[in-house]
């Protein structure tokens, strides 16, 4: 086997293992959408409780939401930079 | 109540907008002293940051919805939200899938923008002004 042939094998199992890679971190993007659906179950509890309190509860989990969300974007953007940037490719000098 | 919650959603947008907009400029800033800034990254900054502050309001609005849901309907409120936040990932993957594809689009500075909401909270918190209210 040539040296090109063999950069072209390492290449593809760079892409592969990113591939591979890009999809075990979308493995991440399932806990917002549990945590969320749990917090606003408790959120609906507490309100049930002490209605008087509804705006803070709501500006509350607004908030807590929007950063529980966060973690499942940086799975997203962790997947997608090893798709589509590739960062991996040219190293070791494949 | 109802309409208190659309106000608070509102509100809080406005507020986000300004921090997310605060932070685009910044990393264009950061882009240009480190003698990357095209059309292309002004381009993908842009649509990352509005579709960041639209997410944000996307959440907000689903919150107020779910939580304007009576007791009883936990289970519907638990799926609304569910529901939204999978529409918005998708939404999210397709805009970013789209930057990366178009040539005149930057995908990394449309990516970059759709993490400021999480840091913005982050300096609200660490100035009181969430606790404040």
């Amino acid at each position: 086997m040539n040296m090109e042939m063999m950069q072209v094998l390492a290449k593809a199992i760079v892409c592969g293992c990113s591939a591979l890679g890009a999809g075990v971190s979308m493995i991440g993007g399932l806990g917002p959408g549990i945590g969320e659906g749990y917090a606003v179950g408790k959120a609906l509890e507490s309100m049930a409780r002490q209605p008087e309190m509804k705006g803070t509860l709501t500006t509350t989990m607004f908030m807590g939401c929007a950063v529980a969300e966060t973690t499942g974007l940086y799975s997203l953007i962790i997947a997608l930079l090893l798709l589509f940037v590739n960062p991996f490719v040219n190293l070791f000098g494949v | 109540m109802k309409k208190n919650s659309q106000n608070t959603v509102i509100k809080e947008t406005k507020r986000m907008a300004f921090g997310v907009g605060a932070m685009t400029v910044i990393m264009l800033i950061v882009y240009a002293v480190i003698g990357r800034f095209t059309p292309a990254v002004v381009i993908g900054a842009a649509l990352g940051a509005c579709y960041a502050v639209f997410n944000f309001y996307m959440l907000g609005r689903t919150v107020a919805k779910a939580t304007s849901v009576r007791e009883q309907d936990e289970q519907l409120a638990t799926m609304q939200l569910r529901t939204s936040y999978q529409m918005r990932m998708i939404g999210m993957l397709v805009l970013c899938i789209i930057a990366f594809a178009l040539p005149f689009v930057d995908g990394l500075a449309c990516v970059i923008p759709m993490v400021f909401p999480r840091l913005w909270i982050l300096i609200l918190q660490f100035t009181g002004q969430i606790n404040d209210e």
